[in-house]
């Protein structure tokens, strides 16, 4: 059946496009003027008739059945009326209109949203992660934007990167280090620096396609000064189950100038790990192993590694036992100078023998002064630095540089007696000052020579916390009158030359002075004028703290005197031996005695990680053997014999890479880099609270007047 | 000229080496510490209006911007391209935020009434051809009009020549007042014919012929034709119902499409500004 006709003449033309369609067209007959385009509608006559002469005649279109029988009025108007309509909206109006309100509504919505109260929980692009989850819903926390408006994020589109802006929040809860939005916490010198050193060096892997493609990425390649947002790697609003800390290992390479696959093909081959110095307590494993254990020290020999190395109780790093668990069997004795030929104590204080004689015929009086006394031994260091300390004594000992001791002054000139005896009025005076003022003497002229002041357990060290009674009893046999002549010499009063040709000193005593401080402590020796300290063992604070005081050493007029010092106390056949065991590291910025094994630092995070405990139940009988195989050849101990730390040969061969991709590949254990490798590194401290202290109200009045008081002087 | 196989199967390879292309930028970007989600984010937005483009081409017929059906199937391809620009982009994961979620709703809702559109257009213009004649959407009321009046016209006819009222007495008292007459008035059956289902025009055209028994012939030849015409009608119904979906998934597509772009500048916008904060 034909329903319709094509054609101008057969049927109207149909105008879906425009806006307004007539009302009648849903009853099926359309007029054909059709509403305008604002849907009034514009129907009146059927036709315009035309005039032909003097008749009116119909136009009506044949699509409309031709002319009507009717014909046109004769006014000339058509007789066929167009009933009025209410014209209706095209299909397409009215997808538009539902387009404009969809938009309305979206626009309107939106700026509910972004305007309203609850916008911060419409932003939220998810949920935090357990980690953060206290934050809540308070954006501000972490987002510099939250502070602004949505003008300024729409510019943020074509804004570069804002970087750090948010990183510095992070910052304000996370302590990563000094430069913590640089690559690795390192100066941008230090990288370029390694950056340059991995240009040179050797690789033949060839870069994964992936990773080569991405340097061509724009956005991708960090320069020089590149900040890294922390945002790179910690993701979050992923859930609160997301791991913040999860980072593949194509990405930890993104910076890195060489690249590489995994861990078994690419990954440069282990060249010293895990020693990168010497151990801090020179030890050679190899002679204990291969001598010492199994001659005079059979019996105290430990037979298991872990007799010595004890793991941490976080089972990261194994530990070497103390002094008193893994040394002391065989060397405290050593430590305690056992069979050791002379005296065991260090001469602290001493009467350097004086040719008092040539003095007295040029006329100098020094006052008293041991008769025949002349035993060939000058001032102590010791006393040299507290003299060093007044000052005045500074020139004088320069002048009398060529005399080691005073015992032979025949050949010296009056200039260099004057300076001697100026030398003994000084030593004069450091004892009377010590007979009088006690441990005062020491720390008015210690804390000379440090820049910040010492601690009263550092002076009370350096003191060896000596009893003034050891001091006054050496005066009183060995200077009777010292007071009265430091005094008049001090108020520049003539001091007679006297010997003390009826000193009675019991020489005989001196051993057993030693002997009654066998556990350490201060005695006198008369046989050479002396104040000694003997060590209390293995760790005594006295030489530890002298020791100390050489490397901390800051003005350089004494910087001789203390490494005399030093280097009496660091000799091989020193009391106490310390440096037998106990390196000095030179590398930092300024050197250190190494007393300790090495200790992890709290909250400084090294490059490369171990975790001992997981990998122990993989060594089975091996042991440590597993992975520790001990190097027989090598020269520990020549390491020790300068001071740098990074000399040095391991008692261990290093270990191989493909010991640990035994088990470190994708499918076993894993290859992550972050496994081994922490891209934080240095200081990364834990932030601490910093509030003021809040005193409780009772008290509040009570202590603003003990403090108003204080001010006003009251 | 192209055929339509070839030109389907050389936009299926431009496509397709589009979103190869796209697959691997973003996973050399995401071996590197460079956000993908900004890459597929913002080339997901550019292309998004890019489609949006389609819709004000077609409003300027007058700019020699190339063939409306070219566009067409730049349209449709590059639709397919959003699929993969928007796996990418989501990582295949539900967002879980507000704007987010529904950010992603709309997607799939503008994108699933284009792909339906489009198995629509191809389904139905196929169905449409198979049945009827072909008719103009918009003279469908005046179609229905005409073969409204050719049955009452039957129905004079029947009662003017044959003297006899036993149709229209009929017709009157049971099915031409309660079936065939408001049958004919609108457009009925939507659904059946959507389904394809003649039973409602099977339904009446037996109760029609089941009257035959008190027919005489010549009565029997106007229920005859009443019945063509009958069939006609649901043809025309048939087409109505096609046609209607044909256009108004475009009420699904057109508008949400706009709330899916201004809702994207909003999310692109809070998401470069807070990018390089912790989140």
């Amino acid at each position: 059946m034909k329903l319709q006709d094509y054609g101008f003449k057969n049927s109207q033309y149909e105008r879906p496009t425009q806006n307004w369609v007539c009302g009648w067209a849903a009853e099926g007959w359309a007029c054909h003027i059709g509403p305008d385009k604002n849907g009034q509608c514009l129907a009146t006559t059927e036709c315009l008739p035309l005039k032909d002469g003097d008749r009116w005649s119909c136009t009506r279109s044949s699509d409309r059945k031709g002319k009507c029988t009717q014909g046109p009025l004769p006014n000339g108007t058509c007789s066929v009326h167009i009933p009025k309509c209410q014209p209706s909206r095209s299909l397409r109006a009215k997808r538009g209109i539902a387009t404009v309100w969809t938009v309305a509504f979206t626009i309107g919505a939106s700026l509910l949203v972004l305007f309203g109260s609850d916008a911060q929980e419409f932003f939220s692009p998810g949920e935090l992660s357990i980690n953060h989850g206290a934050i809540g819903k308070d954006c501000a926390s972490c987002h510099a934007a939250a502070h602004e408006g949505p003008i300024s994020w729409v510019a943020s589109i074509y804004a570069s990167e804002s970087k750090a802006k948010g990183s510095k929040l992070c910052l304000s809860c996370h302590q990563v280090g000094e430069q913590p939005l640089q690559a690795h916490g390192r100066s941008t010198e230090a990288l370029t620096s390694i950056t340059e050193r991995l240009k040179e060096a050797p690789f033949s892997e060839k870069t994964p396609v992936l990773l080569a493609s991405s340097d061509w990425l724009p956005g991708t390649l960090y320069t020089e000064g590149s900040e890294v947002p922390c945002a790179r790697c910690h993701s979050e609003h992923h859930g609160r189950d997301f791991k913040l800390m999860t980072m593949d290992n194509q990405r930890c390479q993104t910076c890195h100038i060489i690249k590489f696959s995994s861990l078994t093909k690419g990954h440069p081959q282990f060249s010293s790990y895990p020693t990168e110095r010497r151990t801090q307590i020179a030890f050679d494993h190899n002679s204990h192993l291969a001598k010492h254990f199994l001659g005079d020290f059979k019996d105290e020999a430990p037979t298991t590694c872990t007799a010595c190395h004890m793991m941490d109780q976080l089972g990261e790093t194994m530990r070497v036992g103390s002094f008193d668990a893994t040394c002391a069997a065989c060397h405290v004795h050593q430590i305690e100078g056992e069979g050791l030929a002379g005296a065991r104590g260090i001469p602290f204080f001493r009467l350097p023998g004086l040719d008092v004689d040539v003095l007295t015929e040029q006329g100098i009086s020094v006052g008293e002064w041991p008769a025949d006394y002349n035993v060939e031994q000058g001032l102590t260091p010791f006393m040299k630095l507290l003299l060093y300390t007044d000052g005045t004594i500074v020139d004088y000992l320069e002048t009398v540089g060529d005399f080691d001791e005073f015992t032979d002054l025949s050949d010296a000139t009056e200039e260099e007696l004057a300076a001697i005896a100026q030398i003994i009025w000084a030593i004069k005076g450091l004892f009377y000052d010590m007979v009088s003022k006690g441990q005062e003497a020491y720390v008015s002229r210690l804390s000379k020579i440090a820049n910040e002041p010492y601690s009263n357990s550092k002076l009370g060290n350096l003191t060896g916390h000596i009893p003034i009674e050891v001091i006054q009893a050496a005066q009183q046999e060995w200077l009777p009158k010292l007071s009265t002549e430091v005094l008049s010499h001090r108020a520049h009063a003539m001091v007679p030359m006297s010997d003390m040709q009826e000193l009675d000193l019991n020489m005989g005593k001196d051993q057993d002075r030693e002997r009654w401080v066998k556990m350490g402590g201060w005695y006198r020796q008369d046989a050479d004028f002396s104040i000694l300290f003997r060590p209390t063992g293995h760790a005594d604070e006295f030489i530890r703290g002298w020791i100390d005081l050489s490397p901390l050493a800051e003005q350089p007029a004494t910087s001789d005197v203390v490494n005399e010092i030093f280097s009496t106390l660091s000799g091989a056949k020193a009391p106490g031996v310390c440096m037998k065991c106990h390196s000095v590291d030179s590398r930092a910025e300024k050197a250190q005695v190494k007393w300790h094994t090495a200790q992890p630092v709290p909250n400084v995070q090294k490059f490369t990680t171990f975790v001992h405990s997981p990998h122990l139940s993989l060594v089975r009988d091996r042991g440590c053997y597993a992975c520790h195989v001990l190097n027989s050849e090598a020269d520990v101990m020549a390491g020790y014999e300068d001071n740098d730390p990074q000399t040095f040969a391991s008692s261990f061969n290093h270990i191989e890479k493909s010991l640990c991709v035994t088990c470190h590949v994708a499918e076993k254990a894993g290859d992550m880099c972050i496994s081994c490798h922490n891209y934080h590194v240095g200081n990364i401290a834990e932030r601490h609270p910093n509030a003021l202290l809040a005193f409780p109200k009772a008290l509040e009045k009570k202590d603003a007047k003990v403090l108003r008081d204080s001010k006003d002087g009251i | 000229m192209t055929s339509f196989a070839s030109r389907r199967w050389r936009n299926l390879v431009i496509c397709g080496a589009l979103s190869i292309l796209i697959v691997g930028i973003h996973f050399a970007y995401s071996v590197t510490l460079y956000r993908t989600v900004f890459f597929s984010g913002w080339l997901l937005f550019f292309v998004l209006l890019a489609l949006a483009s389609y819709n004000v081409r077609k409003k300027l017929p007058f700019l020699p911007l190339g063939t409306s059906s070219s566009w067409l199937q730049f349209h449709i391809y590059i639709g397919y391209l959003t699929l993969v620009l928007f796996a990418i982009h989501i990582g295949l994961h539900v967002p879980n935020g507000w704007i987010e979620g529904t950010l992603a709703l709309l997607y799939v809702v503008v994108a699933g009434s284009g792909i339906t559109g489009i198995g629509l257009t191809r389904w139905y213009s196929r169905r449409l051809a198979m049945r009827g004649r072909e008719v103009i959407f918009e003279r469908i009321p005046a179609m229905r009009k005409h073969l409204r009046e050719d049955v009452e016209d039957l129905l004079v006819r029947s009662a003017a020549e044959m003297g006899s009222t036993t149709i229209a007495d009929f017709s009157s008292r049971r099915v031409l007042t309660n079936q065939v007459i408001p049958f004919l008035e609108g457009p009925k059956n939507f659904f059946w014919h959507l389904i394809g289902s003649h039973r409602p025009r099977d339904e009446l055209l037996t109760k029609l012929q089941s009257q035959d028994r008190y027919f005489n012939e010549s009565e029997r030849k106007i229920a005859q034709e009443i019945g063509t015409l009958i069939l006609a009608k649901d043809d025309l119904d048939y087409h109505n119902a096609h046609q209607l979906v044909l256009k108004y998934w475009l009420f699904i597509h057109i508008p949400l499409s706009y709330s899916l772009l201004i809702l994207s500048l909003i999310h692109g916008a809070l998401a470069s500004a807070y990018r390089e904060s912790s989140s």
